[in-house]
């Protein structure tokens, strides 16, 4: 894997950019700059949001292309922000929107070609992981049981921890539906890792340390 | 994570509705401890994309559109457009369309209603059915579909010669009877003044229910039913009446059933007389009701006469044989107190018509059989499923009525229940939350487990929140949260506890 290389480009002045109104007022206008600022500011938290929403062992290349998506729409839908304050929330749902969407190529692809990509994969040895790590990939090849819109929600939800209003007006949903397909995705969840003994024995572990001595 | 917990607490036997709040909280639990550790290894993960992504980003952003993905959309587009027309093709060749009909010589003051003129009037459906409609007489198509219709014959007579096709399927009501038709030519007659029904055949067959009979009656070319259904009375053939087997077969009155102008087209014959063979052979067999105990009717059936008497002073030559008449008439006195049996409700079969969607095709049968009596003799499917109609049509006055006589004709029932919800709803919904708040009691007193407690018992919580305030909600909201756990108003059970 790629040495980690913390993403700052500087080009020219961004302090106008700093606050949110200056930033979206910027982006609005279709300022080269604001969107430069816009990047630095906010391409690692939507890495990270992709990381978390896809879960580990994901191709970086995949994860690019997903993040490039994420902000030309961002770029193209700013002006359709109401409350700039609400910046961070308005990318959080577009990631989501673009993962939902991504998942649910990928489950038609699979679904018509077998693989999520078409092509016959190479088969590569296991990763060195640890015990949490292979607990994690574990974890989220369970969420491919779920729906691709409740997979989201689920992850948006218990991973990504947004509130449940959140991720209800990411979803285009009410509360009390987002809160039913929650419930009920993770009642199946719940049951799909019992019936997994390492997953349960490692959700044990730490559901344990969680609670303390 | 062991499943092995025990199932009592130290306290005693432990509820379902507690081991459910637990088991939500384990699971909460579960997904909470491997969400963390998700979060742990992606935060482990090397952070934040390469440098050289954002060129990357803006190369992509300046790129033309693939052209080739448009055109691969703009095929599948037309392959799916293909396919629809081909589908829709097929569909209405399984499925022809609905029949039509054109009116000479008559009104159609409304939309599927016909009435005649002074000189009669002829409906003329497109699959070469024909309808001839006496002077003054009045018809609904109440649900024109491919192969046929449902047709009612509101007032007066009609000859009706309906084609005989390939699953062909015609209903003509008159009165409380239905006159089912596969391809036949018959006149029928209804008379709401007289109650009074009659069925002449011309050719083919046709099969007719209503009161007075239990199972379909077969009727053949020639033959004739005449049915007084509130004096107990139902002829077939030359007025020879058909009788249970435990009542003994009556000699037919004197006078022969004679064919009343209006319903005795150019084409139909005269009926049989009572003096013909046909009179002596045995009843046919066809179930009638055992009740049926009233003496005969004698009146002329069909003409504009006087109503026939019941009462004992009538002469000699308007009884029957007095044999016949003293074996099965009861008291003449006996007679008179009793007042004509109400027709009994015929299944309309409303609620697989709602399945179907034709809920407005309900409202319209409930009307033209009249609101006032589908009340006092809808049976409970019925009533539901008009209830049901009327409240998707936005129909609120006529939903609530429904929903009043279900609970006032079948009480303690399931659906009465159902409409004491339902009621609180739509008081609920139009703001009324007094009357909304009743019915939800009601519901629940009558109903603690049915299947709307658990929105009856959230509705509730809310009309007392906003009404009474958070402290006079904060019961139901416990109760709440300890019957249904999982419900649609957990949130709003849980907000209230937790800002108490």
């Amino acid at each position: 894997m790629m040495a980690a290389i913390p993403l700052r480009v500087l080009r020219g002045e961004v302090t106008d950019f700093d606050t949110d109104e200056g930033l979206v007022a910027g982006l609005c206008r279709g300022d080269s700059r604001a969107e430069l600022a816009a990047w630095n500011r906010f391409s690692g938290r939507v890495d990270g949001t992709l990381r978390r929403l896809l879960g580990p062992g994901q191709d970086p290349q995949a994860r690019e292309d997903l993040l490039q998506e994420v902000f030309i729409r961002f770029f193209a839908r700013v002006g359709t922000l109401r409350v700039p304050a609400a910046l961070g929330g308005f990318l959080t749902g577009i990631t989501i929107h673009v993962v939902h969407g991504e998942l649910a190529r990928r489950r038609r692809r699979s679904w018509l070609r077998l693989t999520p990509t078409g092509v016959t994969p190479d088969v590569a040895g296991p990763p060195p992981c640890t015990e949490a790590r292979e607990a994690v990939q574990r974890y989220y090849q369970k969420l491919e049981a779920l729906s691709p819109k409740d997979r989201s929600i689920f992850v948006a939800r218990t991973i990504e921890g947004l509130t449940l209003a959140e991720v209800a007006s990411v979803h285009g949903l009410s509360v009390s539906t987002a809160q039913r397909r929650l419930l009920r995705a993770t009642k199946k969840v719940s049951l799909l890792v019992r019936r997994d003994p390492v997953l349960a024995g490692f959700a044990d572990k730490a559901t344990a340390a969680g609670r303390g001595p | 994570m062991s499943d092995d917990r025990p199932f009592d607490l130290p306290g005693g036997p432990e509820s379902r509705a507690e081991r459910r709040v637990r088991d939500g909280q384990a699971d909460e639990a579960l997904v909470n401890a491997l969400g963390q550790a998700a979060r742990a290894v992606a935060a482990s993960e090397p952070a934040g994309p390469t440098p050289a992504a954002w060129h990357r980003l803006n190369r992509a952003r300046v790129q033309p559109p693939d052209r080739a993905r448009p055109l691969m959309w703009a095929a599948l587009g037309a392959t799916a457009c293909a396919s629809l027309v081909a589908t829709i093709a097929v569909v209405r060749h399984l499925r022809p369309p609905a029949l039509t009909y054109d009116v000479s010589g008559g009104a159609v003051p409304s939309s599927g209603q016909v009435e005649a003129g002074p000189l009669g009037s002829a409906v003329r459906f497109s699959d070469g059915t024909e309808i001839g409609l006496a002077a003054n007489a009045r018809l609904a198509v109440s649900a024109a579909g491919p192969h046929g219709a449902r047709l009612r014959l509101q007032a007066g007579a009609a000859h009706f010669r309906v084609m005989h096709l390939p699953r062909a399927a015609w209903a003509v009501e008159a009165g409380p009877y239905v006159v089912e038709v596969t391809g036949t030519e018959f006149d029928v007659r209804w008379s709401e003044r007289e109650q009074t029904v009659e069925v002449k055949m011309v050719s083919g067959s046709v099969r007719v229910s209503g009161p007075l009979l239990t199972e379909r009656v077969a009727l053949g070319k020639g033959q004739h039913l005449l049915a007084r259904p509130g004096m107990g009375d139902l002829r077939i053939d030359d007025g020879r009446p058909v009788r249970s087997p435990g009542n003994p077969p009556v000699p037919a009155p004197a006078s022969p059933v004679a064919p009343t102008p209006a319903a005795t087209g150019a084409s139909a014959p005269p009926a049989p007389s009572a003096a013909s063979p046909a009179a002596t052979e045995t009843p046919r067999p066809a179930a009638v009701r055992p009740r049926l105990r009233r003496r005969l009717a004698l009146a002329t059936p069909g003409g504009p006469g006087p109503e026939p008497r019941l009462d004992a002073t009538a002469s000699a030559a308007e009884v029957p044989a007095p044999d016949a008449a003293s074996a099965l008439s009861p008291p003449p006195l006996q007679a008179r107190a009793s007042p004509p049996a109400a027709p009994k409700w015929r299944a309309r079969n409303w609620p697989a018509r709602m399945a179907a969607g034709e809920g407005s095709a309900v409202i319209a049968d409930a009307e033209s059989v009249g609101v006032d009596a589908t009340m006092r003799q809808a049976d409970a499917g019925d009533l539901s499923a008009l209830a049901d109609a009327a409240r998707y049509a936005g129909r609120s006055d006529l939903a609530e009525r429904a929903f009043m006589a279900t609970r006032h004709r079948f009480s303690g029932s399931s659906r009465a229940h159902a409409a004491a919800f339902l009621l609180g709803r739509m008081a609920d919904d139009r703001g009324d939350a007094a009357a909304g708040l009743r019915w939800y009691r009601a519901y629940l007193a009558e109903a603690p487990t049915g299947p709307y407690a658990a929105e009856a018992l959230g509705r509730q919580m809310l009309i007392v929140k906003r009404s009474l305030g958070r402290e006079a909600a904060l019961p139901i909201a416990q109760e709440y949260l300890g019957r249904f756990p999982n419900g649609t108003y957990l949130l709003e059970a849980r907000a209230l506890i937790d800002n108490r």
